[in-house]
Protein backbone atom coordinates (compact mmCIF):
# COMPACT_ATOMS: atom_id res chain seq x y z
CA UNK A 1 0.00 0.00 0.00
CA UNK A 2 1.02 3.56 -0.63
CA UNK A 3 2.67 5.11 2.45
CA UNK A 4 0.89 8.77 3.23
CA UNK A 5 2.77 11.34 5.88
CA UNK A 6 0.93 10.72 9.09
CA UNK A 7 -0.92 14.30 9.14
CA UNK A 8 -2.85 12.81 5.72
CA UNK A 9 -3.77 9.77 8.48
CA UNK A 10 -4.59 11.83 11.48
CA UNK A 11 -6.73 14.24 8.74
CA UNK A 12 -9.33 16.71 10.53
CA UNK A 13 -7.70 15.99 14.38
CA UNK A 14 -4.18 17.47 12.90
CA UNK A 15 -6.07 20.10 10.92
CA UNK A 16 -8.15 20.78 14.11
CA UNK A 17 -5.29 20.72 16.51
CA UNK A 18 -2.68 22.13 14.84
CA UNK A 19 -4.80 24.61 12.31
CA UNK A 20 -4.34 24.63 8.56
CA UNK A 21 -0.88 26.41 8.70
CA UNK A 22 1.23 25.24 11.79
CA UNK A 23 3.95 27.62 10.47
CA UNK A 24 2.02 30.43 10.34
CA UNK A 25 0.32 29.70 13.74
CA UNK A 26 3.07 29.05 15.58
CA UNK A 27 4.92 32.47 14.20
CA UNK A 28 1.58 34.35 15.62
CA UNK A 29 1.83 32.28 19.52
CA UNK A 30 5.95 33.11 19.05
CA UNK A 31 4.98 36.94 18.43
CA UNK A 32 2.85 36.55 21.98
CA UNK A 33 5.33 35.04 23.54
CA UNK A 34 8.04 37.53 23.02
CA UNK A 35 5.55 39.86 23.97
CA UNK A 36 5.11 38.24 27.06
CA UNK A 37 8.74 37.96 27.47
CA UNK A 38 9.11 41.31 27.29
CA UNK A 39 5.98 42.47 29.98
CA UNK A 40 7.87 40.05 32.24
CA UNK A 41 11.03 42.12 32.17
CA UNK A 42 9.90 45.43 32.72
CA UNK A 43 7.96 44.18 35.52
CA UNK A 44 10.77 42.30 37.01
CA UNK A 45 13.15 45.24 36.54
CA UNK A 46 10.92 47.24 38.93
CA UNK A 47 10.38 44.26 41.76
CA UNK A 48 13.31 42.49 41.35
CA UNK A 49 16.26 44.99 40.98
CA UNK A 50 14.28 48.53 41.53
CA UNK A 51 13.60 47.49 44.85
CA UNK A 52 14.47 44.65 46.94
CA UNK A 53 12.13 42.18 46.33
CA UNK A 54 9.45 40.40 49.23
CA UNK A 55 9.22 36.79 49.17
CA UNK A 56 5.64 37.21 47.54
CA UNK A 57 7.72 38.40 44.56
CA UNK A 58 9.91 35.91 44.66
CA UNK A 59 7.09 33.30 44.19
CA UNK A 60 5.53 35.39 41.15
CA UNK A 61 8.92 35.95 40.01
CA UNK A 62 9.75 32.07 39.77
CA UNK A 63 5.74 31.06 38.76
CA UNK A 64 6.15 33.57 35.91
CA UNK A 65 9.65 32.47 34.64
CA UNK A 66 8.75 28.97 34.66
CA UNK A 67 5.70 29.44 32.87
CA UNK A 68 7.63 31.87 30.19
CA UNK A 69 10.14 28.64 30.26
CA UNK A 70 7.95 25.80 29.58
CA UNK A 71 5.73 27.99 27.00
CA UNK A 72 9.33 29.13 25.49
CA UNK A 73 10.56 25.37 25.45
CA UNK A 74 7.15 23.67 24.26
CA UNK A 75 6.94 26.33 21.07
CA UNK A 76 10.86 25.70 20.28
CA UNK A 77 9.86 22.09 19.97
CA UNK A 78 6.36 22.91 17.99
CA UNK A 79 8.91 24.44 15.64
CA UNK A 80 11.48 22.19 15.22
CA UNK A 81 8.26 19.96 13.97
CA UNK A 82 6.37 21.76 11.36
CA UNK A 83 8.97 24.78 10.57
CA UNK A 84 8.60 28.47 11.00
CA UNK A 85 7.24 30.93 8.95
CA UNK A 86 10.05 33.32 7.31
CA UNK A 87 8.86 36.95 8.63
CA UNK A 88 9.36 40.49 8.18
CA UNK A 89 10.71 40.94 11.76
CA UNK A 90 13.32 38.46 11.00
CA UNK A 91 12.80 36.45 13.78
CA UNK A 92 14.07 32.94 13.84
CA UNK A 93 13.23 29.40 15.84
CA UNK A 94 16.93 30.41 17.26
CA UNK A 95 16.07 33.57 18.63
CA UNK A 96 13.23 31.78 19.79
CA UNK A 97 15.31 29.05 21.80
CA UNK A 98 17.98 32.00 22.94
CA UNK A 99 15.27 33.72 24.75
CA UNK A 100 13.60 30.51 26.61
CA UNK A 101 17.76 29.03 26.99
CA UNK A 102 18.21 32.93 28.81
CA UNK A 103 15.28 32.84 30.64
CA UNK A 104 16.41 28.94 31.96
CA UNK A 105 19.15 30.68 33.27
CA UNK A 106 17.93 33.72 34.74
CA UNK A 107 15.66 30.94 36.52
CA UNK A 108 18.41 28.86 37.95
CA UNK A 109 20.33 31.90 39.03
CA UNK A 110 17.64 33.29 41.10
CA UNK A 111 15.54 30.23 42.30
CA UNK A 112 18.32 27.37 41.93
CA UNK A 113 21.59 28.79 42.90
CA UNK A 114 24.29 27.32 43.12
CA UNK A 115 25.87 26.64 46.58
CA UNK A 116 28.72 29.09 47.71
CA UNK A 117 31.43 26.35 47.77
CA UNK A 118 30.94 24.98 44.08
CA UNK A 119 30.34 28.78 43.20
CA UNK A 120 33.79 29.68 44.54
CA UNK A 121 35.55 26.50 43.01
CA UNK A 122 34.14 26.70 39.48
CA UNK A 123 35.74 30.53 39.62
CA UNK A 124 38.41 29.64 41.30
CA UNK A 125 38.87 26.83 38.45
CA UNK A 126 38.09 29.00 36.02
CA UNK A 127 39.88 32.30 36.34
CA UNK A 128 42.99 31.31 38.60
CA UNK A 129 43.63 28.00 36.57
CA UNK A 130 46.28 27.86 33.96
CA UNK A 131 46.44 30.28 31.06
CA UNK A 132 47.31 29.10 27.74
CA UNK A 133 50.63 29.89 26.52
CA UNK A 134 50.50 32.68 23.89
CA UNK B 1 34.65 40.25 43.10
CA UNK B 2 37.51 41.91 41.37
CA UNK B 3 36.76 43.17 38.11
CA UNK B 4 38.12 40.62 35.32
CA UNK B 5 37.74 41.86 31.73
CA UNK B 6 36.66 38.36 31.04
CA UNK B 7 33.96 38.05 33.61
CA UNK B 8 33.01 41.74 32.40
CA UNK B 9 32.78 40.53 28.65
CA UNK B 10 30.41 37.99 29.56
CA UNK B 11 28.02 39.92 31.63
CA UNK B 12 27.97 42.59 28.57
CA UNK B 13 27.15 39.55 26.47
CA UNK B 14 24.41 37.95 28.84
CA UNK B 15 22.96 41.73 29.36
CA UNK B 16 22.75 42.17 25.33
CA UNK B 17 21.18 38.70 25.22
CA UNK B 18 18.80 40.04 27.20
CA UNK B 19 17.63 43.34 25.74
CA UNK B 20 18.31 42.57 22.20
CA UNK B 21 15.96 42.91 19.34
CA UNK B 22 14.02 39.89 19.08
CA UNK B 23 15.47 39.03 15.71
CA UNK B 24 18.97 39.46 17.47
CA UNK B 25 18.95 37.10 20.27
CA UNK B 26 20.54 34.03 18.39
CA UNK B 27 23.66 35.91 17.26
CA UNK B 28 23.98 37.38 21.02
CA UNK B 29 23.64 33.78 22.32
CA UNK B 30 26.19 32.69 19.85
CA UNK B 31 28.69 35.45 21.24
CA UNK B 32 27.99 34.57 25.16
CA UNK B 33 28.71 31.26 23.76
CA UNK B 34 32.09 31.85 22.41
CA UNK B 35 33.07 34.17 25.62
CA UNK B 36 32.23 30.68 27.95
CA UNK B 37 33.90 28.80 25.90
CA UNK B 38 36.95 31.03 26.23
CA UNK B 39 36.99 31.45 29.77
CA UNK B 40 36.31 27.14 30.33
CA UNK B 41 39.48 26.60 27.73
CA UNK B 42 41.44 28.84 29.48
CA UNK B 43 41.31 27.20 33.40
CA UNK B 44 41.48 24.10 34.83
CA UNK B 45 37.93 23.63 35.14
CA UNK B 46 35.25 20.63 33.93
CA UNK B 47 32.77 22.97 34.37
CA UNK B 48 29.80 23.31 31.82
CA UNK B 49 29.03 26.42 30.35
CA UNK B 50 25.88 26.65 32.16
CA UNK B 51 27.71 25.59 35.06
CA UNK B 52 30.29 28.94 34.93
CA UNK B 53 26.86 31.05 34.19
CA UNK B 54 24.85 30.19 37.59
CA UNK B 55 28.64 30.66 39.23
CA UNK B 56 28.65 34.02 38.07
CA UNK B 57 25.03 35.03 38.47
CA UNK B 58 25.31 36.98 42.02
CA UNK B 59 27.93 38.91 40.24
CA UNK B 60 25.87 39.37 36.74
CA UNK B 61 22.93 40.60 38.79
CA UNK B 62 24.48 43.67 40.17
CA UNK B 63 26.31 44.26 37.40
CA UNK B 64 22.66 44.17 35.41
CA UNK B 65 21.29 46.28 38.61
CA UNK B 66 24.21 48.72 37.63
CA UNK B 67 22.88 48.97 34.08
CA UNK B 68 19.66 49.68 35.41
CA UNK B 69 20.88 52.44 37.44
CA UNK B 70 22.54 54.37 34.83
CA UNK B 71 19.14 54.02 32.24
CA UNK B 72 17.11 54.81 35.37
CA UNK B 73 19.20 58.01 36.03
CA UNK B 74 18.56 59.41 32.25
CA UNK B 75 14.90 59.06 32.70
CA UNK B 76 12.96 62.10 33.55
CA UNK B 77 11.71 62.27 37.22
CA UNK B 78 8.47 60.43 37.57
CA UNK B 79 8.56 58.15 34.27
Amino acid sequence: MEAVSSKQNWGPAAQVILGPDPPLALYGEAVVWFHKVELFRREEEQRMYRQTPVPEDLALHKELLLRLIEDGEHLGRLIDQHGFLSNAEGITADDLKATARNLRADYRGWHEPMPAAERSQVLREVFDGPKPAH
Amino acid sequence: MARNPLIEAIHEARYDLETCARHERSGRQRRLDELLRQALDRGSSKATPDHLLDALFDDYREFKRGKKQQEWARLPRGA
